[in-house]
């Protein structure tokens, strides 16, 4: 049957190459991770490098406080998204929601590095806003480099993958349910809280999961704006990679790091009831 | 001369048998329907001859050659899909062509053929046009035209009309049945709709739960159908359950007991076991003139036009319906009217 | 829009967080605007006047047109994203039509897998490339005479094949997502009027998905131009643009930097609205 043969020919070459790009890209470069973390320099297997981080305090601390703060943000991000996100669906035009959905994403496409430099000079001292205030004769304390600063930075880069989702699943939304709802005499917390927030609810999962990977993954947020006081996990990686060369141990926090993230993706998912096929696309 | 021939197929998806020993042969030139509800079967027999599908046992035979193993672009037949399946992203010519494209013809070629074509189904000078601009209508014209040129042996229609609204629908099959007449391709028609069914075809296969029930001319199918699901769904009918019989008459689930004294009817009652009665609306005579057999309380009267439609309750409690050519003056809900009926018209299962 | 939920109130408060939150929005990009054309060798306020030295200035201050270990970098960004993104295009195609026509039963495992570098930390993706490479680059230099270290030790082909790892994932969920709206029928009726399969793909599939084509391409191009976490870890001696303007930030910073930023800025500003302006959608 040639038809079929030729169907499969085609197929086959897809199914190569894609195959080709999860393997040799995805899954064999994270076995390699894998394998690297429990090696030491002369190539023997061992425990030490996992030993190290918990045996050293700054190690699991820095640990900890990155998923914290991961956590905190994803928080943050859906606090502001949320109202945003049935602003733009539902309140105004499809036009304007358009516009201001254009502005959003500009940030996004100028890249992440000029946008959190932006911030680092609009919040230094001599940046606009203690300047401006200053002319004024308002004196504020140090902005940059501050918990503020970073938690700023992070939420900004974030937003919109936290708000894209759940404009997504609320334009599913039929504005007859909550008119209904209005309707039979439901008060707007009832109706926030049982019809508003369910219907969102897979694309607040899957935004939270997008914002806290972005966050506890990131290095140049508490590199540039969080400054000496935070210590973020990728930073220790990421000395441990490009400053002392132990790559080893690097490999093992990187595990970690990526143990972590799987691990509070799976409790969240569990914890909304969510299934996981919904959250991922 | 038979074009096509299907004989003993089945197919199954998974567990469910779709379809059961179907046999079907269609002549050469015909204009023939495939009529059964939805989930009868009757897509997936299309599908077989197309060659999307191929059958579990059995085989399918064009000119008498076995197509059974054939991909879809060997085999010599073209579909008319229910969504048309027009390429959105081509204008009218372009998608006319396609066919005579993949045939590697010349340009000059392709291009006198889809001129001609065009033309014969009504479309000249729309070639720049494209699909969004097009009404239903000329829509369907260009599915027609697309499949119509590539010389099918057989041209399957997968129920193309049933989006159109009832005016269009009409006008449509009006030009189908021409068409068809022109080009004298064999329409392998699938539909759900009797009377797309009825005054479009030659022959009509009726399917049901992936077994052919009957194949006939629409007027045998109307007026002799083969079986009770026939009975009841190729036009209105009137079913009655039979509790009992006898020599010359049967009775009824609700006690009416009605005698048939025909030679025809006489012989069934004699051999056959009867269970069903089928007794179509325009069977029945309103105050007859002679042989009353049955009375009856007016419930509804519908009137369209050029019939009217009698919702009658009978002595027995039964629901009827009595279908008119004509109103009859004076009558109304609340009345009470006798009824006759034409013995050789009823049908005994 | 919803008009039932509308109050009087509720629509003016909405009103004035969303004006304020599209001025914070917007405040970085603007301060970093205005701070290119200050004439001062500081990079914050106070603005000190106009001045185009910070791009085209060629004495005292280096503008960005004679920066050439800047315009170095931004022609290496532009070089690796246009070959990242048209690559992973390629790959992503290929991948979403295996997806639609796949019936193997590692279908669903391997899509987990190739959507999975969206939500693992970049940091991770970047650690476990490079350990990945340098293993095979020593496994080959051991065992063989091949030297492959053109390619995977950090240098300009790292970097090309650590990007496409992931934005092979983004391009694909683009593209996927139109081909789920495609009718299937169309490419039964190019089989039924005779086409073979790959011309229902040459003339069906792939105009068909055009647009989302575009559009993954351009997402690509700008994922991989603007990307840091995971490239950083993959650079050699010719870094791309945000890694070299990452270490300028860091080590050396003058409004060279403000300058540039202004131009991607101003860039993708422009770009953004003509495509609100004159895109579909």
């Amino acid at each position: 049957m040639k038809s079929d043969c030729s169907k499969n020919r085609l197929l086959l070459i897809y199914g190569l190459i894609v195959v080709g790009w999860i393997f040799m890209l995805i899954v064999l470069p994270h076995t390699g991770l894998f394998l690297s973390s429990f090696t030491n320099d002369d190539g023997k297997f061992t425990l030490a490098n996992y030993l190290k981080f918990f045996n050293q305090k700054i190690y699991y601390k820095t640990f900890l406080y990155t998923f914290f703060n991961g956590i905190l943000i994803a928080f943050f991000s859906f606090l502001i998204s949320m109202p945003l996100a049935f602003f733009l669906t539902k309140n105004i035009p499809k036009k304007v929601s358009n516009f201001l959905l254009t502005i959003l994403l500009i940030p996004l496409g100028v890249g992440e590095l000029i946008v959190v430099y932006s911030w680092m000079v609009t919040l230094s001292d001599n940046g606009l806003i203690k300047h401006s205030l200053q002319i004024l004769g308002i004196d504020v304390p140090k902005l940059l480099n501050t918990p503020f600063s970073m938690t700023l930075g992070f939420v900004y880069i974030s937003l919109v993958f936290m708000l894209l989702p759940i404009m997504q699943s609320l334009e599913n939304l039929d504005n007859c349910l909550v008119e209904a709802a209005l309707d039979l005499g439901a008060s707007k917390f009832t109706i926030i809280k049982r019809i508003i927030i369910p219907f969102a609810m897979p694309g607040i999962v899957s935004g939270t999961i997008m914002v806290f990977t972005m966050v506890i993954g990131d290095f140049l947020v508490p590199n540039i704006l969080g400054g000496k006081s935070a210590l973020w996990f990728t930073e220790i990686i990421y000395n441990n990679f490009l400053t002392t060369l132990n790559w080893n141990l690097g490999s093992a926090f990187g595990f970690l790091l990526l143990l972590g993230s799987v691990f509070v993706i799976w409790l969240l998912i569990k914890i909304t009831g969510q299934q996981y096929e919904k959250v991922v696309k | 001369m038979n074009i096509l021939e299907i004989s003993s197929v089945s197919k199954h998806f998974d567990e469910v048998r779709v379809l059961e020993q179907v046999n079907i042969s269609v002549e050469e030139g015909e204009f023939f329907s495939i009529l059964g509800p939805s989930g009868s079967g009757k897509t997936t027999i299309l599908r077989l001859i197309a060659g999307f599908l191929y059958p579990d046992e059995g085989d399918i035979k064009i000119n008498q050659k076995s197509i059974k193993n054939f991909p879809p672009e060997k085999r010599e037949v073209n579909i008319v899909f229910q969504n048309l399946a027009l390429f959105p992203m081509m204008n009218v010519f372009e998608n006319v062509a396609f066919g005579l494209k993949r045939k590697k013809l010349s340009k000059e070629t392709i291009k006198k053929e889809v001129a001609k074509m065009l033309k014969k189904v009504g479309l000249n000078g729309f070639e720049k046009r494209k699909i969004d601009e097009l009404s239903g209508g000329q829509k369907q014209r260009v599915a027609l035209a697309r499949s119509l040129i590539m010389k099918p042996k057989i041209l399957l229609l997968d129920e193309p009309l049933s989006a159109l609204d009832k005016k269009l629908k009409e006008q449509m099959m009006l030009e189908l049945k021409l068409l068809q007449k022109d080009f004298k391709t064999t329409f392998l028609y699938i539909t759900h709709d009797q009377s797309e069914a009825m005054i479009m075809s030659n022959r009509i296969a009726v399917v049901n739960e992936g077994k052919v029930e009957q194949i006939a001319s629409p007027f045998e199918l109307y007026n002799y159908p083969a079986s009770p699901f026939v009975a009841s769904f190729v036009g209105e009918n009137n079913r009655f359950e039979v509790k009992d019989r006898n020599q010359e008459s049967v009775i009824t689930e609700n006690g009416w007991k009605i005698l048939l004294t025909s030679p025809e009817k006489k012989e069934i009652l004699k051999n056959r076991k009867v269970s069903q009665m089928f007794i179509r609306p325009e069977s029945f005579v309103i105050n007859p003139k002679e042989k009353e057999v049955l009375k009856g309380k007016v419930k509804t009267i519908l009137f369209d036009g050029p019939h009217t439609k009698i919702f009658i309750e009978t002595e027995y409690k039964d629901e009827i319906l009595v279908n008119l050519k004509r109103k009859i003056n004076g009558l109304k809900e609340g009345d009470t009217v006798s009824l006759g009926i034409k013995e050789d018209e009823i049908r005994l299962f | 829009m919803i008009n039932g939920l509308v109050s009087k109130r509720y629509q003016a408060s909405v009103f004035v967080f969303t004006a304020f939150f599209f001025l914070f929005w917007l405040l970085p990009l603007f301060v970093i605007s205005i701070l290119a054309f200050n004439n001062a060798d500081y990079i914050g306020f106070p603005f000190k006047g106009f001045t185009l030295d910070w791009f085209f200035g060629s004495g005292n201050r280096v503008g960005v047109f004679h920066d050439a270990d800047l315009l170095q970098a931004l022609f290496i960004s532009i070089k690796t994203a246009l070959l990242v993104s048209a690559v992973s295009l390629f790959i992503a195609t290929a991948a979403v039509l295996y997806f639609e026509k796949a019936k193997s039963r590692f279908k669903d495992f391997l899509y987990y897998l190739s959507v999975s570098p969206l939500i693992i930390p970049g940091v991770i993706l970047g650690i476990a490339l490079l350990t990945f490479a340098t293993t095979i680059l020593y496994f080959f230099q051991d065992h063989s005479s091949i030297d492959l270290s053109d390619y995977l030790s950090p240098g300009f082909w790292l970097v090309v094949i650590g990007q496409i790892s992931f934005v092979t994932s983004y391009s694909m969920l683009i593209v996927q997502s139109q081909m789920k709206k495609f009718d299937k029928t169309l490419e039964e009726a190019a089989l039924s009027l005779k086409a073979s399969r790959f011309e229902v793909l040459r003339y069906i599939v792939v105009p068909y998905l055009k647009p989302s084509l575009i559009k993954a391409f351009l997402a690509g191009f700008l994922i991989s131009f603007s990307n840091f976490n995971t490239t950083v870890f993959l650079v050699g001696s010719d870094p791309t643009l945000p890694i070299y303007l990452f270490s300028q930030v860091k080590y050396n910073l003058t409004p060279v930097v403000n300058a540039i930023s202004f131009l991607i800025i101003f860039t993708i500003t422009a770009f953004a609205f003509l495509n609100f302006l004159f895109g579909k959608e």
